[in-house]
């Protein structure tokens, strides 16, 4: 039996901040709501999640100081709060993946950003090298190679190849699946005893009718699951043919999840130090990608918070949103400034899901009978080609509550996980090895300090 | 088991690369000199410029290498009361310099925002229209820019007169504008810019040798676990390649390095010099923290709020330099002057305990402990907002990753203001222009000087949150509603926004120029570096 949860300081519940009574559908979106209990399935799943990952810091063993269990600094915000007073924290990260830039440069990334990938592609597969077309006609399923919790889908006119719409979305597969219903698997390291999948009933016909006005295609419930009636996430209408949720295989809900409640344990190096560069972090814990712009923002924000005393927990609705969209440097040709009204370049940004600061789904298109092509859009001088241009330019954001600071306390640390290499071939990229994984030549360890 | 290499600081070639690059000119007094290079008697314009060379008959000013620049610091620091009479120059060019030294070479130069100019990417700075720049406007024909910099005024002036006599007795010279003339301000304010702050406290350290020395002096004892990361306490140490090209950058451990950025061989040992002549408002910002500070007052919170602390909190640090994250009420001028103190605190931690050698610290700190500064990752002190935090998140990540993101976004500051000071306690505007010479020095354009002013500056959500927009140089232009916002927090930990309606700086003129090495110059000069003909180019 895993080790029950330590029980809560009483002092921890007082507060003034009245707690969420549940847990809401990200962006509040009420698709769930015309399912039967639909909204309260979600509310449990998103429970479980949070209690999974709470228990997983219990698995960790962390010890108080004083001896005794620790009481995690993670928990279930409709469960307790953080304390008084506390601080709703945005985390932001920008939404082109950090990775290929670092692998490919800019105008390389540019190209292969926009581009499907096999779902089963490795840290070192590059669509463009003629090694990978074993692995492209093996495909599907694809994937968007976009790891930064935020895709998008390129769309291109048949006839003349130019582009005529981006659609971008930070929409869960969760999310979708609980809407046409299926299975999630647990959030909780493999410890016995296991515990069952959850179980969202849906609707495939409710779930295919919302593809339908998403995508503005008829698209039939058989066409999202597999031949035994499996939501299939990488199906045709959210990759080849469209785009709903995320793809790549990072970007859920539970990792999301799972970061955040890692982020909340505190680490040593070899020498007793503890651990405070944020990518150090990363590479210390189980989980995140210390090469994107996203895990180690979110795991340095998180951990400095808990050194200072800090208990976390995700605000309802949990979840990750497009923040904003800077337009910076955006122009359009003269003409659209002669237009009665005038159209500005923010007027090819469309929100379909959520609202300004809390959006779900973006449209970028030139606005209907402007005359205006999506291409005549300039971003920096640049004529707009990749969805990528646009995703250099969005804020993705996810929010944290936390106690304020006060009198620190003493914290628990654990050993890392994991070790951060550079390699000699690209020694801007750091990759993960556990600790134990055998020497790898030409990889030198990062954040060791050396005489 | 690792590969364990030794990644020592790397040796630059500080004989090569230019002095205003590395490791950059910080000398009271600056003159830049834009010009437009005749098309007719090339030859004689060459041979001019070739003579400024070091070692060249020139007009008694030659280009000053790094080597040069670092020997006259060394000298400032051994004798600061000694001013040298000598004037150290600097040599830059646009897309149309370079390729009026060799037809088609700017194309290779891998830098968008270097093609099209600073009046090219005004939208993307939130600058003003360019048709309305003082200086190096849209129609620019500038084809190089030369910096002049001295600790006598006079003898600043001296060289520019000389060195365009020299110019024009090779060839009709066209002036792109008038000189632009900057000196630090005098007395009390010297090393303040105008809104009274002293300016180039948080310089970046450089990483690299120069004879088997550091270029950037270490000041931490072997025995501080950071000694290899700062050089004084808090000064990060950036990999060279993040300021002159064909060195590695920074890597995501800032004790290993990182990649070298590709580009061309001819544009190693160079560097990207960024200009723009910024008119402060002091008035404005003087009035605005008034008229601010007396609204927030009214606040839960913010009962005891002046404008002097309000104005702290924006900058990040009071004027003397002292950062607010270890006075956060009030000024102490002894540290905003201690090199070893002023620079030295993080954000999301506590500032370590340091130990210096005896007679490191000045008398005032004797037999006192420094006070340490806290950490403030929300900002509670310093506001995330604030011009230090906007630029510099010293240990916190961003929107762009980890703290080491921080590191290849560093840019080395070499300017001085300009115009007379507007009378202490004046809020009335005297129409007088005065503001900052703001030259950078960086590897990148875009992912440098770009990036801090249009992604981070200019920003109100990035690079994190609470945040708010850089309220010192930040532009109205870039924001939704013209109108720029900071969050503080209270003495309650409630949060207020400050606003301004109006920028306190306006941009009236600049551009971007490539610092060519010194070998990359002369070859230029003398045709080796793809020599096409150009028409009236004499036989």
């Amino acid at each position: 039996m895993p080790p029950p949860n330590p029980p809560i300081d009483p002092s921890f519940l007082q507060s003034a901040m009245p707690l969420p009574s549940c847990h809401a559908p990200p962006g509040h979106l009420c698709g769930l709501a015309d399912l039967p209990d639909g909204p309260g399935q979600w509310q449990r799943y998103i429970g479980r999640t949070l209690a999974d990952a709470v228990d997983n810091l219990a698995l960790l063993g962390l010890t108080a100081p004083g001896g005794g269990p620790l009481q995690p600094r993670f928990h279930d915000g409709t469960v307790a709060s953080p304390g008084q007073p506390a601080v709703d924290l945005p985390i932001v990260w920008n939404a082109f993946p950090k990775k290929l830039l670092t692998r490919f440069g800019r105008d390389k990334a540019m190209v292969v950003a926009d581009m499907l990938w096999p779902l089963s592609a490795g840290d070192s597969f590059d669509p463009l090298s003629p090694g990978s077309r074993v692995a492209i006609d093996r495909a599907p399923p694809w994937m968007r190679p976009q790891d930064e919790y935020c895709e998008w889908r390129v769309e291109r006119d048949p006839a003349t190849q130019r582009l005529r719409r981006i659609t971008f979305t930070v929409e869960s597969p969760e999310y979708w699946t609980a809407l046409h219903g299926g299975q999630m698997p647990t959030l909780r390291i493999h410890r016995p005893p296991r515990l069952d999948p959850f179980d969202f009933r849906g609707s495939p016909q409710h779930a295919a009718a919302l593809y339908s006005a998403l995508l503005g295609m008829a698209v039939a419930p058989h066409e999202i699951a597999d031949q035994k009636g499996v939501y299939a996430a990488h199906n045709r209408w959210n990759t080849t043919h469209g785009i709903v949720h995320l793809t790549h295989r990072v970007n859920a809900l539970c990792t999301h999840v799972r970061l955040c409640a890692d982020s909340t344990v505190c680490r040593q190096d070899a020498a007793g130090h503890l651990i405070t560069h944020p990518e150090a972090l990363c590479c210390a814990q189980a989980s995140g990608d210390p090469a994107t712009h996203a895990d180690p923002t979110i795991v340095g924000t998180i951990n400095a918070l808990v050194r200072q005393g800090a208990r976390i927990s995700l605000p309802d609705p949990v979840g990750i949103v497009i923040d904003d969209v800077d337009t910076s440097g955006w122009a359009l040709p003269a003409t659209a400034a002669a237009a009665q009204p005038p159209i500005v370049p923010r007027d090819c940004l469309h929100i379909v899901r959520g609202t300004v600061g809390r959006i779900l789904r973006l449209v970028v298109q030139a606005p209907a009978g402007s005359g205006l092509l999506l291409e005549d859009l300039v971003i920096a001088g640049e004529p707009l080609r990749h969805g990528g241009q646009i995703a250099e330019c969005i804020s993705v954001k996810t929010t944290v509550r936390c106690s304020l600071a006060g009198a620190a306390t003493p914290l628990a640390v654990l050993a890392p996980v994991r070790q951060g290499h550079l390699a000699a071939a690209n020694p801007g990229l750091l990759r993960c090895n556990g600790v134990d994984d055998v020497h790898v030549p030409g990889l030198t360890a990062a954040f060791v300090a050396r005489p | 088991m690792e590969d364990e290499a030794v990644h020592d600081d790397p040796p630059l070639a500080l004989d090569a690369i230019q002095g205003i690059a590395i490791p950059g000119f910080f000398k009271p007094h600056q003159a830049l000199l834009s010009l437009t290079l005749p098309r007719a008697n090339r030859r004689r314009s060459i041979d001019a410029l070739a003579a400024l060379l070091p070692g060249g008959n020139g007009p008694g000013v030659a280009i000053t290498t790094g080597a040069q620049a670092l020997a006259d610091r060394e000298r400032h620091r051994q004798q600061p009361a000694a001013p040298c009479s000598d004037v150290l120059l600097a040599l830059a060019l646009t897309p149309g310099g370079i390729d009026w030294l060799s037809l088609d070479l700017a194309t290779t130069v891998p830098s968008p925002a270097f093609q099209s100019g600073m009046a090219g990417r005004a939208g993307l700075l939130g600058d003003p229209a360019p048709a309305g720049w003082r200086a190096d406007g849209p129609r620019s024909t500038t084809d190089l820019l030369f910096v002049l910099a001295g600790d006598d005024r006079g003898a600043v002036a001296h060289a520019v007169q000389a060195l365009v006599t020299h110019l024009r007795a090779a060839a009709p010279l066209l002036m792109a504008d008038p000189p632009q003339f900057g000196n630090v301000r005098s007395g009390a304010a010297r090393g303040h810019e105008h809104f009274g702050f002293a300016d180039g406290v948080s310089q970046p350290g450089i990483r690299g040798k120069w004879n088997g020395q550091p270029i950037t002096r270490r000041t931490l004892p072997a025995s501080d676990p950071e000694h290899d990361l700062f050089g004084q306490p808090g000064q990060h140490l950036v990999w060279p390649g993040e300021f002159v090209l064909g060195y590695p950058g920074a890597s995501p451990d800032p004790r290993l390095p990182g990649p070298v950025r590709p580009v061309p061989a001819w544009m190693h040992d160079g560097s990207f010099l960024v200009y723009r002549r910024l008119r402060q408002h002091v008035h404005r910002f003087r009035q605005n923290m008034a008229t601010e500070a007396a609204r927030l007052r009214s606040q839960p919170g913010f009962q005891n709020l002046t404008a002097d602390r309000l104005a702290a909190l924006l900058v990040g640090r009071w004027p003397s330099g002292a950062p607010v994250s270890r006075m956060p009420y009030h000024d102490c001028p002894p540290l905003g002057e201690s090199a070893l103190m002023n620079n030295d605190f993080r954000f999301d931690d506590d500032t370590p305990p340091r130990s210096f050698a005896s007679g490191a610290l000045p008398p005032q700190w004797l037999g006192t402990p420094p006070r340490s500064a806290q950490a403030d990752p929300l900002g509670l002190a310093c506001p995330v907002g604030s011009h230090i935090r906007k630029v510099n998140l010293r240990d916190q990540a961003s929107d762009v990753g980890g703290a080491s993101a921080t590191q290849s976004r560093r840019i080395l500051r070499v300017g001085v203001p300009y115009g007379d000071d507007l009378p202490e306690d004046a809020t009335e505007d005297d129409g007088k222009d005065r503001g900052l010479l703001f030259l950078s020095i960086q590897a990148s354009i875009e992912d440098q000087f770009e990036f801090l002013q249009a992604r981070w500056i200019n920003n109100r959500v990035r690079p994190r949150g609470p945040g708010g927009n850089d309220m010192i140089v930040g532009q109205n232009a870039a924001s939704p509603d013209g109108q720029r916002r900071c969050v503080l927090f209270g003495t309650d930990q409630s949060q207020q926004e400050v606003v301004a309606k109006e920028s306190f700086v306006t941009m009236t003129g600049g551009g971007y120029f490539f610092v060519p090495s010194l070998p990359t110059l002369r070859a230029l000069l003398q045709g080796a570096l793809p020599p096409t003909p150009l028409p009236g180019d004499e036989q």
